[in-house]
């Protein structure tokens, strides 16, 4: 599959006067995004997302590594007719009204005057706002500034979407209109460089996420595998005082619950381990079940194993 | 192309600019109170006018083009809508010049919308008989705050809207003292660092007195040696220097961060 | 970008400092004619020891080229102050204003007249130490515009005719004004000049000029109203002059006596009283001037109003000299009450008393001539004038006979 993104090394460091230090708002940064996907790109405020982003489209220069974007150097003028943004709570000209914004944006790409017309009318009911399209956008809610952004974003049928937060202070209703949508960019076999808080929005649409903090990735992957790779809980009962305490000695995670003993462990040979150390000390095994976790789960782990 | 498109969406916003109306009101009132100071003879009356409006003119323009320069850029920035316009395939000097162009053609809309009151209240004193020789005066306006704009944006690339008012003014007022650099500049008394100081900064900082050629259009009878080739040179002068603005500002706006 | 477009328009950069440095050098010395003033100079500056300061409002207008609205700004100023007879603060205000922009006739003429007849004493009598630095202000403005014909016409008119009684130099700047396209009325007024100087033929000349002229612009514009003035009024005048040049035809071969008496008179502190009589025509006019012993009038190179606080002058010439009527003339004088017009710290004055024939009326030149060509007098004629006879009559007084 070919790759729509891939980072080798990428860092952008930052030179602070007061005090005098270096800050790596991304640090070695190895990603890789096939087209066609999803990717969830997450991580806390400050964690170096946007600034990756920005360095991507050619807003900043990286100190150090090398980027490609659908095959050519990040920022590659000729890309960008390929590529789209959707900033984090985006502002445009507000005394523009919709239609002429994203007429706007149309005309950036040099799109004959026929040709637009037609694309403009199109994306305002696409995203829902033909109605409004006369209104200036001083007179727009929050939310239909954000569809006027994935309209624009829409403008020049792209290949690659940065979505930067793009669910951000959005109603349920319209945080599943923009979930449906992304799924729809899928089907139509887009690719969507996804960056958002909202995590439930994340494990619901995407196909592979990274996880960032302090500028260091710390964890990528396929989003059901990661999810997948929970604990194993073993329920076992029969167990005397002192088999418990030998227990303890080796198991990741044991309490006790009125004479039943929970034991946690990794899915693998622990499991197995675990289970015989169970029989050799004559207790009854009553259950195996692994645990399934969330995402949010994953990513509080992630972060607190990256802080350690 | 993306140029043109930047700059008409620049003057769509400039042109609403509250602050930027309120200046264009008050000197249209300026210019058109002038007319009120009706207790000299007609001749007196009639240099009041033209200096006054020229005055105002000027001042307007000015002010205009520092208030429009230091946020022309700045502004995208910190609203962010440079992000989804350079995330299309527009090159940043095209962004940049476009933002200018827009600016310079909201400059160049005030000027006229002054010119026009001015020329009609010169015209309404003189019986309706049309002085276009002001429209030399009106001219070399436009150039000096088209080169003052250019100042502006070349600053705002690098500084903040606060520190570029004060630093485009202070170029203002140092071009506006020509006459004083140049002499600092040939004072035999004086070391020649510091002759090579004052000569740096005559030569270097744009001379805007260049531009002040009221005088003569004020006093018509006034006789100038060689009228047309000084405007030429002061044309060519100003066209120069803020292509030379702008290739700087090209230059370090290349790899800015934004 | 790539490094090559980087490098080009760094060249282009470099090449085009050059360009502007060579630009401004040739501009430089051409600016000076699109702004006269002395700019920032007049900020602060001092004209003798008077430091006169720019109002601070006014300051800002000044440096950023606006010296032209600041003129216009500080002669409404001044134009408040006559309003209110506030004359002090005038003339600093003119200086400032015609340092700020010299092309402006109208503040140096009506800053000359204001100096040269504004500063009275109770008398409503014009304080002749002014005059010297009226006149130095309008020589200032005409160094400025010399090819406008106004300001010679106030020199010649206002200063000349007027003021110093002295018609053959109003005649040498009216003609000036006259070669610089002056209208109708100027030339009229050179002819006047001519006419009282005495210089008969060219005043003829100068009338048969004034009626070509009109009748020039007529055949250009028939319904030109001003040249039908003029016209009208040259023809009439030629006339007279021709009638008068007739009727003193040799009048230097009917000679009369002049008899010619006064008499200085001491009547209190600082006041006194001139009293004579003369065989003169009733309607002549005895000059009356008061000055310190040896006074002589100051030559101005550049203008300033400063004039020195100790001189003592005073003229009552041309139409306002005694008058005689029926052989007598009397004036008395009170100087006590303008200590500041009339100091008298000399020890010494000379009070003059002249009658000159130069600017006298008509029915009096017909007896004396216009150059007083008939006259004789066993005392005091005067023919230190080339070409002028008059009567002139010189007292030295001390200080306390005035006093």
């Amino acid at each position: 599959m070919a790759l729509a993104i891939k980072t080798q090394g990428y860092t952008k460091t930052y030179r602070l006067l007061m005090p005098r230090r270096l800050v790596n708002a991304v640090e070695n940064l190895d990603l890789e995004v096939e087209e066609g996907e999803i990717y969830g790109f997450l991580g806390p405020n400050g964690a170096g997302k946007t600034t990756t982003i920005k360095m991507l489209l050619g807003l900043t220069y990286p100190t150090a590594g090398e980027a490609w974007v659908l095959g050519k150097p990040a920022g590659d003028i000729e890309v960008k007719r390929q590529v789209s943004y959707l900033p984090e709570s985006p502002y445009f000209y507000e005394y523009m009204s919709g239609q002429e914004v994203v007429d706007f944006y149309a005309r950036l790409f040099g799109i004959d005057s026929h040709t637009r017309q037609k694309k403009v009318e199109e994306l305002l009911k696409t995203v829902g706002l033909y109605a409004d399209r006369h209104k200036p956008l001083s007179q727009y809610s929050k939310g239909m500034l954000q569809r006027i952004g994935i309209a624009q974003a829409l403008v020049n049928d792209p290949k690659l979407l940065f979505f930067d937060e793009p669910t951000s202070g959005l109603d349920p209703i319209a945080h599943s209109e923009i979930r449906d949508l992304i799924l729809d960019l899928k089907d139509q076999g887009k690719t969507v460089f996804l960056s958002s808080h909202q995590l439930s929005d994340v494990e619901m649409v995407c196909d592979r996420i990274s996880i960032l903090n302090h500028g260091r990735l710390l964890k990528t992957g396929d989003l059901k595998e990661l999810l997948a790779h929970g604990k194993v809980e073993i329920q076992a009962q029969g167990l005397d005082e002192p088999a418990i305490a030998k227990l303890r000695e080796s198991a990741s995670e044991i309490r006790t619950d009125n004479g039943t003993v929970l034991i946690y462990e990794n899915a693998g040979e622990r499991v197995d381990m675990m289970i015989d150390k169970i029989r050799a000390a004559k207790g009854r095994i009553v259950s195996v079940i692994p645990q399934r976790r969330t995402l949010e789960d994953l990513f509080i782990e992630t972060i607190k194993e990256g802080n350690a | 192309m993306s140029t043109l498109v930047i700059a008409k969406a620049t003057f769509g916003e400039a042109w609403r600019k509250k602050i930027l109306n309120i200046f264009l009101l008050a000197a249209i009132g300026l210019i058109a109170f002038s007319v009120s100071f009706a207790f000299f003879s007609p001749g007196e009356q009639m240099v009041l006018i033209k200096s006054m409006g020229l005055g105002v003119i000027a001042i307007g323009g000015t002010f205009i083009a520092i208030i429009m320069g230091i946020t022309l850029i700045p502004a995208e920035i910190e609203k962010r809508t440079i992000y989804t316009i350079l995330s299309k395939p527009v090159k940043r000097h095209e962004f940049l010049l476009g933002k200018f162009l827009g600016g310079v053609f909201t400059l160049l809309v005030n000027i006229t919308l002054m010119s026009v009151v001015f020329m009609a209240m010169v015209a309404w004193k003189a019986e309706w008989h049309v002085d276009w020789a002001l429209l030399k005066g009106i001219l070399m306006i436009f150039f000096q705050v088209l080169m003052l704009i250019a100042v502006s944006v070349f600053c705002s690339v690098f500084a903040t809207p606060v520190v570029n008012f004060f630093l485009s003014s202070a170029a203002y007022i140092i071009g506006s003292l020509s006459a004083v650099t140049m002499s600092l500049s040939r004072l035999p008394e004086k070391h020649p660092i510091v002759r090579g100081f004052w000569w740096l900064l005559h030569y270097l900082v744009p001379n805007f007195a260049n531009f002040f050629t009221q005088n003569p259009l004020i006093h018509p009878e006034v006789v100038i040696k060689n009228e047309l080739i000084y405007y030429a040179e002061n044309i060519l002068y100003a066209l120069i220097y803020t292509s030379a603005l702008l290739i700087g500002a090209i230059l370090l706006f290349e790899r800015r961060e934004v | 970008m790539t490094r090559q477009t980087r490098i080009t328009l760094l060249c282009l950069l470099i090449i085009m400092l050059p360009i502007i440095v060579y630009l401004q050098a040739i501009i430089d010395p051409q600016r000076a004619q699109f702004q006269p003033g002395r700019g920032v100079a007049s900020v602060v500056t001092e004209v003798g020891s008077t430091p006169i300061v720019l109002p601070t409002q006014f300051i800002f207008g000044t440096v950023i080229g606006l010296r032209e609205v600041v003129a216009g700004m500080l002669w409404i100023r001044a134009n408040d102050f006559f309003h209110t007879g506030d004359y002090e603060p005038i003339i600093p205000l003119t200086r400032m204003i015609t340092w700020l922009d010299p092309h402006q006739l109208t503040v140096y003429s009506v800053g000359a007249w204001h100096l040269a007849y504004n500063f009275v004493d109770i008398a409503e009598r014009a304080d002749r130490r002014y005059l010297i630095p009226g006149m130095a202000f309008l020589e200032e403005g005409i160094r400025n515009n010399p090819t406008f014909w106004d300001l010679y016409f106030e020199m010649g008119f206002t200063m000349y005719f007027n003021k110093v009684i002295d018609y053959n130099q109003a005649a040498v700047w009216l003609r000036k004004a006259q070669e610089r396209g002056a209208p109708g009325r100027v030339q009229r007024t050179l002819a006047h000049a001519l006419d009282k100087a005495g210089r008969v033929e060219e005043c003829i000349a100068q009338w048969r000029y004034c009626i070509r002229d009109a009748e020039r612009r007529l055949r250009k514009n028939p319904n030109d109203r001003d040249a039908q003035y003029d016209l009208a009024v040259s023809k009439r005048n030629l006339d007279g002059v021709l009638i008068h040049q007739e009727d003193r035809k040799d009048i230097a071969k009917r000679p009369v006596d002049i008899v010619f008496e006064a008499k200085f008179e001491r009547l209190g502190p600082k006041r006194f009283r001139i009293s004579g009589y003369t065989n003169l025509p009733d309607g002549a006019r005895i000059d009356v001037t008061l000055a310190d012993k040896g006074y002589k009038e100051p030559v101005l190179k550049e203008f300033t109003w400063e004039v020195d606080p100790r001189v003592t002058l005073l003229y009552d010439i041309g139409l306002h000299g005694m008058l005689v009527q029926n052989g007598r003339f009397e004036r008395q004088f009170d100087l006590s009450r303008d200590p500041k017009q009339y100091p008298l710290v000399s020890p010494e004055y000379e009070l003059a008393l002249t009658f000159t024939p130069l600017g006298a009326p008509d029915e009096v030149l017909d007896v004396v001539g216009w150059r007083g060509e008939a006259m004789r007098a066993k005392k005091y004629l005067d023919t230190s004038i080339e070409g002028v006879r008059r009567i002139r009559k010189v007292i030295i007084l001390k200080r306390e006979d005035i006093i």
